[in-house]
């Protein structure tokens, strides 16, 4: 009976603190949630990893494009792709700050930034460099892009279905910045489409990204 | 006379029994110590190493699968001594050979938050 009691409170609050993670991503997407779609604390466990795993993503995406904004030049293309690149900065920058308030919510350690991200992966493979304007917007298109493969998996394994309804409206947003940053190219070259594919996903991933 | 056959017939079942367990032994033995040094399996799925803590023996491997759409890496700690597994495309499996004794901790490069530990005795 104490145990039944100890597992009823347990699901109480595991259900409780998920009902604080969803309002707390609510806020920001004004996405009508309640926490009767919170589930178990094993659940939470597993959701919190993917939280996690998305929030390595933000700090990754800041950290590169405060490196981009660095190097990129002071001509009107640069400053063009600059302006851009702080906007799309600011979006990870909010898109962080809610990550962390989640899993604080659902009483987790949000992960830590690191201070420097390996991006070499993306320059052998000549899918953006550090070297031009262009190379850089490449570079930033090609994070961008994984991005949203990488949501489109969290957001599918996430198991409470208030978090997956509040993590589809940061995806869309992912993916807005990968067609700005095409359509930055498209005024250069009519031939660039900002959005050049009906679906964003491992098969047209090529179509997506701009060889350096 | 029916009690003697029933002692014989005893006794059969019970060198044959014998003899069963003599000949087994040797094979049980070999395949425990494959067994031992047999990979084990941890899965990468949802961001998560599954299990994300093992015990394994010096010179037994691990095989990562990654069950993810998401390309992942297992890459050592500070302290670990093993061969980075480099990246682990989607769908894809990696045998990483652990030969050093001690704690192992591992991470994945583009999620850091994923970590897990490999205890080699």
């Amino acid at each position: 009976m104490e145990n039944m009691n100890n597992e009823s409170d347990n699901s109480r609050r595991a259900a409780l603190k998920a009902g604080i993670a969803i309002s707390a991503l609510a806020a920001l997407s004004l996405t009508t949630l309640n926490s009767a779609n919170a589930n178990t604390g094993s659940d939470t466990k597993h959701d919190m990893a993917i939280l996690n795993a998305a929030l390595d993503l933000e700090n990754q995406a800041i950290w590169a494009y405060g490196v981009a904004a660095g190097k990129l030049s002071d001509s009107k293309v640069g400053n063009v792709i600059k302006a851009l690149a702080l906007r799309n900065q600011a979006d990870h920058i909010k898109h962080r700050d809610i990550f962390i308030s989640t899993i604080k919510s659902l009483g987790g350690t949000p992960a830590n930034a690191k201070g420097a991200y390996d991006l070499s992966a993306y320059i052998k493979a000549g899918e953006g460099n550090l070297d031009s304007d262009a190379n850089i917007a490449k570079l930033a298109l090609a994070l961008e892009v994984d991005a949203v493969l990488a949501y489109a998996s969290a957001v599918s394994k996430l198991r409470t279905p208030a978090l997956v309804a509040a993590g589809l409206t940061i995806l869309p947003d992912e993916s807005a910045h990968a067609a700005a940053i095409r359509a930055v190219f498209s005024t250069l070259d009519s031939t660039i489409h900002a959005v050049p594919a009906a679906q964003l996903s491992k098969e047209t991933r090529s179509q997506w990204i701009l060889s350096a | 006379m029916k009690l003697s056959h029933t002692l014989l017939t005893w006794a059969y079942w019970g060198v044959v029994a014998t003899s069963m367990t003599v000949s087994a032994a040797p094979n049980n033995a070999s395949e425990e110590r494959h067994a031992t040094k047999a990979p084990i399996t941890v899965t990468i799925d949802a961001f998560q190493f599954q299990p994300d803590k093992i015990r394994i023996k010096r010179g037994q491997s691990v095989i990562f699968i990654n069950k993810d759409e998401v390309p992942h890496t297992v890459t050592p700690g500070k302290n670990a001594h093993f061969v980075p597994s480099g990246i682990i495309k989607g769908g894809e499996q990696h045998e990483v050979l652990f030969e050093s004794a001690g704690v192992q901790d591992y991470s994945c490069d583009f999620h850091p938050s994923m970590r897990g530990r490999v205890i080699v005795k």
